[in-house]
């Protein structure tokens, strides 16, 4: 039988688990096929309530006057020895009786005769023998019936307690899943929280080291730019400074134009 | 849903039987004796013939009742035998299909017409429950007529409860398709 079978009839029959109805209802109504069916299949039993209980008429009860027979168990579970135990038990009890009526085989001739003891006391002693022995196969017979219901009982106990403990495998089972999966999401919750918290520490320490960078390089750059500005303070003054030389010296050369000893005297 | 028990208290019953009042067997009989002969009747299709089920059912019971260890099983040990008697009998006899619609009781209602309609559509349905296999029709009563669960109907059939929804499943979808050619052949006589 397939599970999905098995749903649909465990849903129309009212005996699915609460737990799963809301589910199977969500499924029928994603498969308008399976509702379909399912539909069908109530509209079948609908039906079939009709033939109600009251539109039977039952006939009056009859007293049975039953004697007190053998006991019979589960109704049909009557015992049925085979034949071959039946003739087997039927010769042992006639031997059994023969012998001890004192039956005596005699050989005349070519043929068999058969002779008894007292003709008077042996039939009294037959009819007792006969009966002792009726009673204690009937005691033996009423013995095995016993047995054989003991032992029918017994299985069926042994059974049950199989289907009891099927059940309660099936509960447990159902159970310990439940609570797996229950732990699997809140471990998986858990999990998603530690991956996430992980995620931010790592943008913080990020954010933080490529800060450290930036403010590293401005620094750097500040610094650098504060060096090459004296460089070029320097070169500057430097500049400057053989400017005014070239000037002292202009300055002397042109003040020696005026004095032209001085200036001979110079080149 | 039906209670298990519910036409007689029977666990005080059956002590007092198990004490030889023969009194109390009759009442424990008398009180049970017209749900067994529904749940025949529905399974063999035939008055006579349920009638012959419950009656040996109720021996099986006076004959039985003095090994039934726990009371409380007395319901599904019941059905087990009714159940086995309306097989065994089933099989015996050959069912005749009635030629009538069906003996129904009359009951009350102001429309004929629509009475009429409603015993037709029983009648439908005695005929369909008897062109299922035995063993899905078992199920079948046990389930929607005597209200019991999956769980005691496999307790009762000795089977398993799954093997029991199958034949349920199966049952209602042969008796779905039963119907519904029924119901369009009406429809087409009709029109």
């Amino acid at each position: 039988m397939k599970h999905l079978e098995k749903e649909i009839i465990e849903y129309i029959s009212g005996e699915m688990h609460p737990s799963f109805v809301e589910k199977f209802e969500t499924k029928m109504q994603d498969d308008p096929e399976l509702k379909a069916q399912v539909s069908a299949l109530q509209g079948t039993q609908n039906h079939l309530n009709e033939w109600t209980a009251d539109e039977i008429e039952v006939p009056p009860f009859e007293n049975q006057d039953v004697d007190e027979g053998p006991d019979v168990r589960k109704g049909a579970a009557v015992v049925h020895l085979p034949n071959w135990i039946k003739y087997a038990a039927a010769a042992i009890i006639l031997l059994g009786i023969s012998w001890l009526s004192g039956l005596q085989v005699n050989r005349v001739g070519n043929t068999l005769a058969f002779s008894f003891g007292d003709p008077e006391v042996m039939t009294d002693i037959d009819t007792k023998i006969e009966g002792i022995v009726a009673k204690a196969v009937q005691n033996q017979m009423k013995d095995y019936q016993s047995q054989f219901t003991t032992y029918q009982d017994n299985i069926d106990q042994s059974l049950q307690n199989i289907n009891t403990g099927l059940a309660s495998l099936t509960g447990q089972y159902r159970l310990e899943n439940n609570r797996l999966k229950s732990n699997m999401q809140s471990e998986s919750n858990a999990q998603y929280a530690r991956l996430e918290q992980m995620i931010r520490s790592i943008e913080n320490e990020q954010r933080q080291d490529i800060e450290g960078s930036i403010t590293a390089l401005v620094q750097y750059w500040d610094q650098q730019r504060s060096t090459d500005l004296f460089k070029i303070e320097n070169a500057f003054n430097e500049v400057a400074a053989a400017i005014n030389n070239q000037q002292d010296r202009t300055d002397a050369i042109f003040s020696s134009l005026t004095d032209p000893v001085a200036v001979t005297t110079n080149y | 849903m039906i209670d298990m028990n519910k036409e007689i208290n029977v666990l005080p019953l059956i002590t007092k039987i198990q004490k030889g009042d023969r009194q109390a067997l009759e009442s424990l009989c008398r009180s049970w004796y017209p749900r067994v002969y529904r749940y025949a009747l529905r399974f063999t299709g035939d008055e006579e013939m349920a009638k012959e089920a419950s009656q040996l059912t109720f021996i099986s019971v006076t004959k039985g009742i003095n090994n039934l260890r726990d009371p409380s099983s007395y319901t599904p040990w019941l059905f087990r035998i009714v159940a086995n008697h309306c097989r065994n009998l089933h099989k015996s006899k050959r069912y005749h299909e009635p030629e009538e619609v069906l003996h129904l009781t009359m009951q009350t209602n102001n429309n004929p017409h629509r009475q009429m309609e409603r015993n037709e559509r029983i009648a439908q349905v005695k005929k369909a429950l008897m062109k299922i296999p035995a063993e899905q029709r078992e199920v079948i009563i046990m389930k929607e007529y005597e209200g019991l669960k999956f769980r005691e109907i496999a307790a009762i059939l000795e089977t398993s409860e799954n093997t029991v929804k199958s034949r349920m499943y199966y049952g209602l979808n042969a008796l779905k398709k039963t119907l519904t050619v029924n119901k369009d052949k009406i429809y087409n006589e009709a029109s």
